[in-house]
């Protein structure tokens, strides 16, 4: 594969000045990110490929007034894709007369165990991923942006809309719970 | 979750449980093996985090490329604004499959292997050299160098000025094959050094630097471990060329500095004035050459290959010649390390993740190394705690 992170200043910056070349690697380098998050906003696949469209045709139509950072490329295209899919279903909304402007965010924890997790029993497993279906979709949407894309707590409430320290205590509080939840027994047969 | 959180925070941990890649996997291996204490609440750290992992649903390939035929199709539309045939739909199918896999290697640069092999010699014999700056010149004779700034100048003729005494040049020596000088600097010493073509070359603390007694070829070549400011004296017809262990540096312009530590993972080559090329050794099939403009900094990765590219602050990297050290969000372990190397000095770290706090500031290094230390914890908050003549200890 593509080594991703190196020279993404020089890919930019021929990016910027038209290459379809460097448009190409950038569309390369993040396509599956946005298709993953998108997808957990809207299960319908078709609206998140057009919005994901509509997000690099403005990135290249749009790329000279473009000031964002190469470095923190994700977070724009991410803000980008939610803000592209807020207007859609809005629109769609009003076609069928839905009063919820909201976006969903709907994960689905992975139920298989993993090589690290396999001393928990299945039904520490189970209480896990039961706490987690549980969160509001807000705290689930920071919890995904924060580990599975790793962006900033700044970031994420950008894309929230809601304040850095609500962030850091949503992300805060599920950690704990999940803590708490593995609780004594992954002490224990680790000391085994 | 007190001893577990600061992993749970910290990014490089993070991506390693998530995005995982050999560059990650080593770092958190020696990691492990340097602090065994923390390997639990690593473990555990991990287990929580990978109760978070989410299932994707997958996009194909073939849907991605189409996806990005249809957007170039739009570009084109949009900036013919409407002249759309329908040839051109299929010509963009078509284009779109080769621009994805051409954009893989069409950034890379076929490789030319013209490391000069002259110094692979030099760089085996690895530092035993003990504690003494000194210069070995090419007839073998040592030259102890008993200032703590040493200054060496060539002034034509083969006669060199070192630290105010002038010594004769070697007599043994054909015109033609020139020989190599090596000047070694330890902890805790610098030096300047004029070269024979006049190339200023600030030796910074723990370094090593070797040259020919004259330059004859059509490059004038050194090889540097450690690390140096250079000030290159032009010379379109005879390039000034930089080897280090893993990385050659061909001098388009005038002024940069190179920090190639042996046991630093990094080699960071930053220019302040004029151009630079890199160039990789030892590399895989496929390697490219990075040009590097005023004001940037290219990181190259060792164990990856990768080189990173940011653009900075050159004073940041380049003032200890001046016996300035200015740092700006750079990570206590690092601002510890150049301290070590200025003062011969070491620093054990209480909690390993206290090097990961970023501080601030400038730093004047002189003989006040204590009040020097000081300032340091007072700007990382928190305690240096001196545990001998030459140890200090890092606490929370």
């Amino acid at each position: 594969m593509v080594r991703a992170d190196s020279n993404i200043s020089i890919v930019w910056e021929s990016f910027l000045s038209g290459d379809k070349e460097a448009f190409a690697f950038l569309y390369n380098l993040h396509v599956d990110e946005l298709y993953c998050y998108g997808t957990k906003l809207s299960m319908n696949k078709e609206l998140v490929k057009d919005a994901i469209q509509e997000v690099f045709l403005d990135l290249y139509l749009k790329r000279e007034k473009n000031k964002t950072n190469p470095e923190n490329l994700k977070y724009y295209l991410i803000l980008s894709l939610k803000r592209n899919l807020i207007k859609k279903l809005k629109r769609l909304r009003k076609l069928v007369h839905d009063e919820t402007n909201e976006l969903l965010f709907e994960p689905e924890y992975s139920v298989e165990k993993t090589i690290i997790d396999r001393e928990l029993s299945v039904d520490v497993k189970r209480r896990v991923s039961n706490a987690l279906n549980q969160l509001p979709p807000k705290q689930k949407e920071a919890l995904y942006l924060r580990f599975n894309e790793s962006l900033e707590y700044n970031e994420i409430a950008e894309i929230l809309n809601i304040s850095i320290e609500s962030v850091r205590k949503q992300v805060y509080r599920a950690l704990k719970t999940i803590r708490e939840l593995l609780g004594h027994e992954a002490f224990i047969l680790w000391l085994m | 979750m007190e001893n577990i959180s600061k992993y749970l925070e910290n990014k490089r941990f993070i991506q390693w449980v998530f995005k995982p890649n050999n560059e990650l996997e080593e770092w958190w291996k020696t990691f492990k093996t340097e602090y065994p204490k923390e390997k639990h609440n690593i473990q555990l750290a991990r287990k929580v985090l990978f109760q978070l992992k989410v299932t994707n649903k997958t996009f194909s390939e073939e849907e991605k490329i189409l996806l990005f035929s249809k957007i170039l199709q739009q570009i084109t539309e949009k900036q013919k604004s409407g002249k759309t045939v329908g040839f051109i739909k299929v010509f963009m199918k078509y284009a779109a499959v080769a621009i994805l896999f051409f954009s893989i290697g069409a950034l890379l640069f076929h490789r030319q292997d013209n490391f000069n092999p002259q110094f692979d010699l030099q760089n085996l014999a690895e530092s035993n050299s003990g504690n003494e700056a000194k210069l070995i010149r090419p007839d073998g004779e040592n030259i102890l160098l008993e200032e703590k700034k040493s200054l060496i100048e060539y002034i034509g003729d083969g006669q060199v000025i070192i630290n105010n005494n002038i010594h004769k040049p070697i007599s043994t020596i054909k015109k033609g094959a020139p020989e190599l000088n090596q000047l070694i600097i330890p902890y805790g010493r610098t030096s300047k050094i004029f070269l024979p073509d006049g190339t200023k070359v600030c030796l910074n603390a723990g370094s090593r630097l070797v040259y020919p007694e004259f330059f004859s070829d059509k490059n004038r070549e050194v090889f540097l471990v450690g690390e140096a400011f250079f000030e290159v004296e032009q010379d379109k017809n005879h390039p000034f060329i930089v080897q280090t262990t893993d990385l050659r540096i061909n001098v388009l312009g005038t002024k940069f500095n190179i920090s190639a530590y042996p046991f630093d993972n990094i080699i960071e080559t930053v220019v302040t004035e004029g151009k630079v090329s890199l160039e990789q050794k030892n590399a895989r099939l496929f390697t490219e050459t990075t040009e590097l403009k005023p004001n940037q900094l290219a990181s190259f990765n060792k164990n990856s290959g990768n080189i990173k590219i940011t653009n900075v602050e050159t004073d940041n990297y380049t003032l200890w010649k001046d016996g300035l050290y200015k740092f700006e969000s750079t990570d206590l372990s690092r601002v510890a390390k150049r301290l070590e190397r200025f003062y011969d000095i070491h620093f054990q770290f209480a909690d390993p993740l206290l090097g990961m706090i970023r501080i601030t500031g400038k730093l004047e290094l002189g003989e006040n190394r204590d009040e020097i230390i000081n300032r340091v914890a007072l700007a990382a908050s928190v305690r240096i705690v001196k545990k001998g003549e030459f140890i200090y200890e890092i606490n929370q």
